[in-house]
């Protein structure tokens, strides 16, 4: 009987202990003591990446389509190089220079002869492009029932060509001052909320009040001149005409040597600081961060001969200062000023072009970051 | 010794034939200094997602939103709304007709696709900068639970403005604050916690008791708060996901508050008031071991670990009115920082290390403002009848506090560094005392 009873009693408690043992693993594993997922944060995992590099090669579009562009200019260069003679004269559509250069091919099989590309990848162009002029969009894109394009030649009476020369470089010059107005309304100052103070917003106001009102004033007088002479319209063939002899005559006096032939004058500073006045224009720095704002950045570029940067030309020369994260919002800026401002050419004069094809621009946002 | 004297003649004449090429060879790049730029906000799209599938359709506009409202909220951006676009985005790797983009003037454009199988999705993107026509750095792919598609959406923000703007993100992380209701005189206080955008608002206190002053800890994982739930203002360590609490650093007899974790989450410091005095003290977590930092006869409080731990900044009415100071870790001789005219309080270091947000009063207004840790370059931000507590954003840029106006409920308000960008903050009402987690993990 003892032994049956021992015997039990050992059955009990294995079967206890194991009962035991069983709710232990499972709160252990299951229970209390595991640490809950936090509901709030529901799971997200990085699992791969798309590289620019393999992007590119998927953008590659297939060569029926679309010709690369092949100018040697695309590749940028190391270091400037020189021009194999001086070029007095400005080239409509500029052509691969003839120095040689190393290139360093970007598509994989460039065409012999550079033809209009079809696709919209951007490369950067010697010849104007018309994806890069916003106003040459079609009008159908915008609006389903287009309406139809004004003739310039309409809008252009005969008595505005005669007035002439002035009047052809203020509508060149239209959007240019209607950017700066743009720009200046720009906030360069830090105004916080206890520096805003609202008596001086009336007299911002009526300081910047002049600046609007300049835009309104020309056309009056644009108006008036053309309206003055009771003259016939002239034909159109006159008024072509009389663009191409203005043409002519600034160009002529524009490449009109003011002495030796051989000794070309000098970039003049009033010309240098016009280049650095247009790219500050556009050198946004509202975006980048204050460790951005700390790096001193140097981007070379190569120009056409029309004074348009080079987009695959652009490149790092030094930077200085901040993270590589920092650096590379440094760098997109400086480029993006380069390209966004010289869109439509610098303005340079374009016989000095060997003076002015290589740039150097340093971006030294030291005086802005403590805006 | 005639051939010595031959070779310099010849070679000054070699030269003398060749300078001129040789000039005209070797022209120097033209070089500039730009050292004047412009401030304004970059513009930017964000068309609507591809949705790759049919489930992925229901995603593809909201997570464009998402990301547009988070850079736009940025002060730095400018979204061009999606009814100016001329481009469309039909397929995630067809080609970018960057000349529509260009049309409305966009300069970053943001493309995505979508693509849901039963509880996952998966979401990808591009950055290009549209000026040059370029891809900006690499596409990322995320894979996760559909419930976590706001996260996806802040994670691609994150992304686009660290490529943009050189600093890393703050928009997928969260805020802990104090949802207010009821009327004034029996306001209802309790701990709450949302994302950082006012979305996915969740309560973590039950109101039964007043809580203010919630603080993350460094991992986002635990919070710290001070409640009456016993009468007396007690500090509490919560953890979000299981809502379980503990009371710290209690001592009977004495008053706990204002505490902040330190940089590694192993200990804590906080303000303990006994006897008319208030000193702060440091409390090992792992082993409640405590240490006296202070010992004055004045008011010491609302500590703040530097981002290394070695030093806490704090407020204190030991020169007669409230200051800032500044001690090592381990306590020991404090140094003023501030010195400017009116009261200091709530300083927080900034998670860069350079700066400190701190609350002023002055002349009958509440500023916040930030200044070095010298005191040197101090900066008010903001003015108004009740600006109080900030606390920054996991990346150092932004600052949220509390705003009152006379008469008026609190609400959260956030502004850049800078001073610009002010702007409120979204809650489901009143709120006030804010803290930012880190970016979650």
């Amino acid at each position: 009987m003892a032994a049956v009873a021992h015997f039990n009693l050992n059955a009990g408690q294995k079967a206890s202990a194991v009962l035991h043992l069983g709710v232990i693993l499972w709160v252990m594993l299951f229970g209390l003591f595991a640490r809950p997922e936090d509901p709030l944060i529901p799971e997200v995992t990085e699992v791969a990446l798309i590289s620019a590099q393999d992007f590119a090669q998927l953008l590659q579009p297939p060569a029926d389509v679309a010709q690369p562009i092949t100018e040697p200019e695309r590749a940028p260069p190391p270091r400037p190089e020189p021009p194999p003679e001086p070029e007095p004269a400005p080239e409509p559509a500029p052509e691969p220079i003839a120095a040689p250069e190393p290139v360093v091919p970007v598509a994989p099989a460039p065409a012999p002869a550079p033809e209009p590309p079809q696709a919209a990848v951007i490369a950067p162009q010697t010849t104007p492009d018309a994806s890069l002029v916003p106003v040459q969009r079609p009008a159908e894109r915008v609006a389903p029932e287009p309406a139809p394009t004004p003739d310039p030649q309409i809008t252009i009476a005969p008595q505005d060509q005669a007035a002439a020369a002035p009047d052809t470089t203020a509508t060149v010059e239209a959007p240019e001052a209607q950017e700066a107005t743009q720009r200046a309304a720009a906030a360069t100052e830090t105004v916080t909320e206890v520096t805003r103070i609202s008596e001086t917003e009336p007299a911002q106001r009526t300081a910047t009040a002049p600046e609007v009102s300049i835009r309104p004033q020309r056309r009056p007088q644009r108006a008036a001149v053309s309206a003055a002479p009771d003259t016939p319209r002239e034909p159109v063939a006159t008024q072509a005409s009389a663009i191409e002899d203005a043409l002519a005559e600034a160009l002529a006096g524009a490449i009109e040597p003011s002495g030796e032939a051989d000794t070309p004058r000098q970039l003049t500073q009033s010309e240098k600081d016009g280049l650095q006045l247009a790219i500050e224009s556009c050198w946004n720095v509202g975006i980048l961060s204050t460790e951005a704002l700390g790096v001193v950045i140097t981007i070379g570029i190569e120009m056409t001969p029309d004074a348009r940067p080079i987009e695959a030309s652009i490149y790092q020369v030094s930077v200085s200062g901040g993270s590589l994260a920092a650096q590379l919002a440094a760098f997109d800026a400086g480029r993006q000023a380069i390209v966004e401002c010289g869109i439509n050419g610098y303005g340079l004069p374009p016989e000095l072009f060997d003076q002015w094809r290589f740039v150097e621009i340093v971006f030294n946002p030291a005086r802005m970051s403590t805006r | 010794m005639t051939q010595i004297s031959r070779r310099p003649v010849l070679g000054l004449l070699a030269g003398f034939a060749l300078a001129p090429k040789l000039a005209l060879a070797q022209q120097a790049p033209l070089r500039i200094e730009i050292t004047e730029g412009v401030i304004e906000p970059m513009p930017f799209a964000v068309p609507d997602f591809v949705a790759e599938n049919g489930a992925g359709g229901q995603y593809a506009q909201s997570l464009a939103r998402v990301i547009a409202n988070n850079l736009t909220g940025t002060g730095l951006l400018r979204e061009i709304p999606p009814e100016a676009h001329v481009g469309r985005i039909t397929s995630f790797d067809s080609p970018v007709q960057f000349s529509d983009w260009r049309a409305i003037n966009t300069r970053a454009l943001i493309t995505g696709a979508v693509r849901v199988s039963g509880q996952q999705i998966t979401v990808k993107f591009r950055l290009f900068d549209v000026v040059s026509g370029q891809q900006l750095g690499d596409g990322l792919q995320l894979d996760g639970r559909t419930d976590a598609w706001r996260r996806m959406a802040h994670r691609v923000s994150d992304q686009v403005y660290q490529r943009l703007t050189g600093e890393s993100g703050y928009f997928d992380s969260r805020v802990v604050f104090i949802a207010e209701s009821g009327p004034r005189n029996n306001r209802r206080k309790q701990v709450a916690i949302m994302d950082q955008d006012g979305e996915n608002t969740q309560y973590l206190t039950d109101g039964s008791a007043l809580a203010f002053a919630p603080r993350f800890s460094p991992t986002g994982d635990r919070i710290l708060f001070t409640s009456y739930e016993t009468g007396f203002p007690r500090i509490y360590l919560m953890d979000v996901a299981s809502r379980r609490r503990q009371i710290i650093g209690d001592q009977p007899g004495t008053m706990t508050f204002a505490p902040r974790f330190s940089p590694d989450g192993q200990s804590v410091v906080y303000s303990l008031s006994v006897d008319g005095r208030t000193d702060l003290f440091r409390l090992e977590l792992s082993t409640g071991q405590r240490w006296q930092l202070t010992q004055t006869e004045t008011i010491d409080t609302a500590p703040s670990f530097s981002p290394d731990g070695a030093q806490i900044v704090f407020e204190s009415d030991r020169s007669g009115n409230s200051q800032l100071y500044v001690m090592p870790v381990s306590g020991g001789t404090a140094q003023r920082i501030s010195f400017g005219q009116g009261r200091y309080s709530t300083p927080v270091w900034s998670p860069r290390g350079d700066l400190v947000a701190f609350t002023k009063q002055f002349n009958g207004r509440f500023h916040i403002g930030v200044m070095r840790l010298d005191g040197s370059n101090e900066r008010l931000l903001t003015a108004s009848f009740l600006d109080e507590g900030p606390t920054w954003s996991p990346n150092g840029r932004v600052i949220m506090f509390t705003r009152e106006a006379a008469g008026s409920d609190p609400v959260l308000m956030s502004v850049d560094i800078t001073g610009r960008n002010l702007r409120r903050v979204s809650t489901p009402g009143p709120a006030s005392d804010p803290s930012w987690s880190p970016l979650l993990p």
